[in-house]
């Protein structure tokens, strides 16, 4: 007996009222003419939008994450650990930076001024002027050790615990690769979407 | 094995190994697209009812896809994952619509019956038009079960894959729906 006799027949022994009407389930439904022609292309542009827009918001997120981790970074090299090291490194940098313009400007004096600030005016200074310093000038200042105290998320220095990964790995390979696609392609249990109502009616049918 | 079977077994085989490879990789999604439209549109649209709603859904289902395909590898049926993405996508729908709305679908002389009317989408008889409302009156689960089985000619076996529930508790949703619907029926008739 192939699948559809089974079915019919099931069908017949439940209900042979049922199984009399028609069961064409594109019965009286019908479509807008060449839709599935013009299905695929009206999909892949509504894809290529979705992931120009999340490009964008990643980027957003990105520059939002770096833009904290500085400020993280700052907050952390004036705690008294770094304060003395930290304000004697910014000052060479800024030095540095205004000795090699010296020959460009007339501000020969602002190097020696700021030379001469205390660490809560060079704090504030760099707080007041963050957005004047390039990444790479923080990142040339900030010690390793300072990196791993912050914990932070940085695209470019992703801090984990190799232990750690490796016990998130094995119970990974426990699933099955069918709900690990279910859970990427964001598809939620089907449990989930029941009602109270759905519940109520299954406990009344005896299904718990 | 039939050979309806066999030629599904090879057509998946086939886009899964494109799939697989980047630089074929979009070749793999059209061919996905192309061999499944059609039937995961018919099982969205029973479950959601109107076209416009069903090519909301259909979409969401292949984005849905497109971004979980990568992990997919090929454990179970290409088709039972796709179906059930495409049940859960409408399941998520329905539960947003009857949340917004403001129709009250036990009346006559609104709900599905109106809706129906005036879609221009559709244009069946009365039989089947009391047939599709007989189908709104049940709980979702039901109505998926007997979309899969009544419509869609499913086995038990890949229904149970689809929707993580044990056969028997699939037979006697069935038998429930079948009779719930039936009734509904010769009543409205």
């Amino acid at each position: 007996m192939n699948k559809k006799d089974e079915i019919n027949n099931e069908l017949n022994e439940i209900s042979p009222f049922l199984s009399d009407l028609n069961k064409d389930r594109k019965e009286g439904f019908s479509i807008p003419k060449n839709y599935f022609d013009n299905f695929e292309n009206r999909l892949m542009s509504r894809i290529r939008e979705e992931e120009a827009l999340s490009g964008s918001k990643i980027a957003d997120s990105v520059d939002n994450t770096i833009f904290s981790w500085i400020q993280n970074a700052v907050k952390l090299l004036f705690t008294p650990k770094y304060a003395v090291s930290f304000s004697i490194a910014v000052v060479a940098v800024v030095f540095g930076i205004q000795f090699f313009s010296i020959s460009t400007s007339d501000t020969t004096q602002e190097p020696s001024l700021i030379a001469q600030l205390s660490i809560e005016e060079t704090h504030l200074f760099i707080v007041n002027n963050i957005h004047d310093f390039s990444i790479d000038d923080i990142i040339e200042i900030v010690e390793t050790e300072v990196i791993e105290d912050l914990h932070i998320d940085l695209p470019s220095l992703h801090y984990e615990n190799k232990n750690e990964k490796q016990v998130i790995n094995k119970e990974k390979d426990k699933q099955s690769s069918f709900d690990k696609a279910l859970e990427s392609a964001e598809a939620k249990n089907l449990f989930d979407e029941l009602s109270d109502e759905d519940f109520d009616e299954a406990y009344d049918e005896g299904y718990f | 094995m039939s050979a309806e079977s066999e030629n599904n077994k090879d057509t998946e085989k086939k886009i899964l190994s494109q799939l697989r490879n980047s630089q074929s990789f979009e070749q793999g999604f059209s061919t996905l697209v192309q061999t499944y439209q059609e039937r995961l549109y018919w099982h969205i649209r029973k479950m959601v009812t109107l076209h416009d709603d069903a090519d909301e859904v259909l979409q969401n289902t292949f984005i849905k896809i497109f971004k979980g395909i990568k992990n997919f590898r090929g454990e179970s049926k290409l088709y039972t994952w796709l179906y059930r993405i495409a049940t859960n996508e409408s399941l998520t729908f329905l539960k947003k619509r009857k949340k917004y709305a403001t129709i009250e679908l036990d009346n006559e002389e609104s709900g599905i019956y109106n809706t129906l009317k005036a879609d221009s989408y559709f244009d069946g008889d009365e039989a089947t038009i009391i047939l599709n409302k007989a189908l709104e009156t049940l709980p979702s689960k039901q109505k998926q079960v007997f979309i899969m089985r009544y419509y869609d000619q499913l086995t038990y076996k890949d229904i149970s894959d689809m929707l993580d529930t044990s056969v028997g508790g699939l037979k006697a949703s069935y038998h429930h729906a079948v009779k719930k619907i039936e009734s509904f029926v010769k009543n409205a008739l």
